[in-house]
């Protein structure tokens, strides 16, 4: 491949627009290594991450005027193994403007911090590190790691990561798949369902925990929360040992023929229960948030 | 080091992330390496250029009062005055504390809750959260509560410092997530100290603080104006 293909690139084009118009385009990039590290730190309203079959970074979209933008990708004739970018905005403007999109090589790994901005991240199979306050998140795909962590933004992954990790304050977490999953919120609620799960751990303080996994054999899953409700979904024939109990709250049991029983001092309930060979092991926990357990295929009904 | 530094390893030195061996480590490397010091300096170009932005923070008007709070000498201890004893005093004061903490002892042990965790009051022991209820903790807990107490106020000092470059909105935010956080602490206590060997319970006690304790960590690891 001819070096020339891989100097970078850098356009600024905000000459070529009007006066009047308040956005300036970008469009900057660098050849990169197919397992390139890229860290980007950008205060816009739109960031697009695309993961590419080509071996280049490449940074466009429009910003307002004033903001800084810059692409840093060491010497301009070598494939980078390590990018760093930024959109710097001025003091008197919002950073909730302007929309970039990030095109990388699919084996990347990204490191992504921005405000409040919608946030989405397609076709990238190496490493996400994704931070907001606000907005938004969204992952489409399977990257190999995954951590995300907003303040009252929502996020919402479909895919299945290897390992994933996500955190909010306020914001609901949506995870359609995934085989190591971490999410913790204080109010948002959490909502898993599909792919294979090997291990979960999902917790929060007030906020909903809805569980409809399938359980991979030998599965380890927590539910824990302080008075948010749980409602567990199990497959036709999971092969489960269940362990839940509430210190104060209730257990609805719509799962198999058997009674949760008081707690201790005759306060809350619990319940343990295994179906099939109970190869995984389901540990559902609350302070007085009700736990509902549920087959897809009722079983029986109270 | 024969390998070539990565660009985390550079983007943390120029940050100041390395601790003082790897950096050193680094800067030996960089020595024989034209390589990464050429990219080193790039980083660092762009680090200037960053720095170089029209930006100015001004620190809080009351920073230097609390430093100087902080720097101010510790008054002399009222006890500090060295006693000189002879060594037949030394032994009747030891002698005497022997008796009575022995007496002590024996009424205690006569009084004994049969529960391994001795209950004591957490009030004593640790400084108490702003919402939680002055209630007694097994004494295992409360040792547990002061270590999480004391995360959280380093926290929420560094946080109080930030506080006025982060937006109202976030602000807002993680307010309403802590109080939300220290009524469910509040509420766990106050039952632990009823059943403070509900092994459920505790856990979901001490998964309430490490909540709060991160989404501190998060808040004050936030970026200016997000």
């Amino acid at each position: 491949m001819r070096l020339s293909w891989l100097v970078p690139f850098t356009l600024i084009a905000s000459a070529s627009l009007p006066a009047q118009q308040k956005e300036q385009k970008v469009l900057l990039g660098h050849a990169a290594s197919a397992t390139v590290s890229i860290r980007l730190m950008a205060a816009v309203g739109n960031i697009r991450v695309i993961g590419w079959e080509r071996d280049s970074v490449e940074m466009s979209g429009a910003v307002p005027f004033g903001v800084k933008v810059e692409l840093f990708g060491g010497t301009p004739t070598e494939r980078s193994k390590g990018i760093k970018a930024f959109a710097d905005v001025p003091a008197d403007q919002s950073g909730r403007e302007g929309k970039l999109l990030l095109k990388v090589p699919r084996r990347a790994t990204v490191w992504l911090k921005t405000g409040s901005a919608e946030v989405d991240v397609s076709g990238v199979v190496g490493g996400l590190d994704l931070n907001i306050v606000g907005g938004s998140i969204a992952v489409h795909g399977s990257p190999r790691e995954l951590r995300a962590e907003s303040m009252d933004g929502n996020v919402v992954v479909d895919g299945a990561p290897d390992w994933m990790r996500v955190k909010t304050a306020t914001g609901d977490i949506t995870l359609n798949g995934g085989q190591d999953v971490g999410a913790s919120t204080i109010s948002g609620a959490i909502r898993t369902s599909g792919g294979e799960v090997e291990r979960a751990k999902l917790e929060t303080t007030t906020g909903g925990i809805s569980f409809s996994n399938t359980l991979a054999r030998g599965a380890n899953v927590e539910l824990e929360t302080h008075s948010g409700p749980i409602d567990i979904l199990f497959a036709s024939h999971a092969d489960v040992e269940l362990d839940a109990a509430t210190i104060t709250g209730a257990i609805d049991n719509l799962w198999i023929k058997q009674r949760p029983v008081p707690g201790r001092e005759g306060r809350g309930m619990t319940f343990a229960a295994s179906s099939g060979t109970g190869s995984a092991r389901v540990t559902a926990r609350s302070f007085k948030g009700t736990i509902q357990l549920r087959s897809q295929v009722p079983i029986f009904s109270k | 080091m024969t390998d070539h530094l990565s660009f985390d390893q550079l983007c943390d030195l120029q940050d100041g992330a390395l601790d003082l061996r790897d950096a050193s480590a680094a800067r030996d490397h960089m020595r024989s390496c034209a390589a990464c010091a050429e990219q080193f300096a790039e980083l660092s170009a762009l680090g200037s250029a960053a720095a170089a932005l029209p930006r100015v923070i001004d620190p809080p008007a009351d920073l230097w009062g609390d430093i100087r709070a902080e720097l101010a000498p510790r008054q002399p201890r009222r006890f500090a005055r060295e006693y000189h004893w002879s060594r037949s005093n030394l032994v009747a004061a030891a002698a005497v504390i022997a008796v009575v903490s022995s007496a002590l002892t024996a009424v205690a042990i006569r009084r004994v809750d049969p529960r391994p965790d001795t209950v004591v009051a957490a009030a004593a022991a640790a400084p108490e959260p702003a919402t939680a209820v002055a209630v007694a903790l097994p004494a295992r807990l409360a040792m547990t509560e002061v270590g999480y107490t004391k995360s959280v106020e380093a926290l929420q000092r560094t946080l109080a410092e930030r506080r006025s470059s982060l937006a109202p909105s976030t602000v807002a935010t993680v307010e309403r997530s802590l109080r939300i956080a220290d009524s469910a602490i509040a509420e766990a206590r106050t039952a632990l100290a009823q059943d403070p060997g509900n092994k459920a319970l505790v856990k979901l006690f001490a998964s309430n603080y490490e909540r709060k304790i991160d989404l501190l960590r998060r808040a004050t690891e936030l970026s200016p104006r997000t």
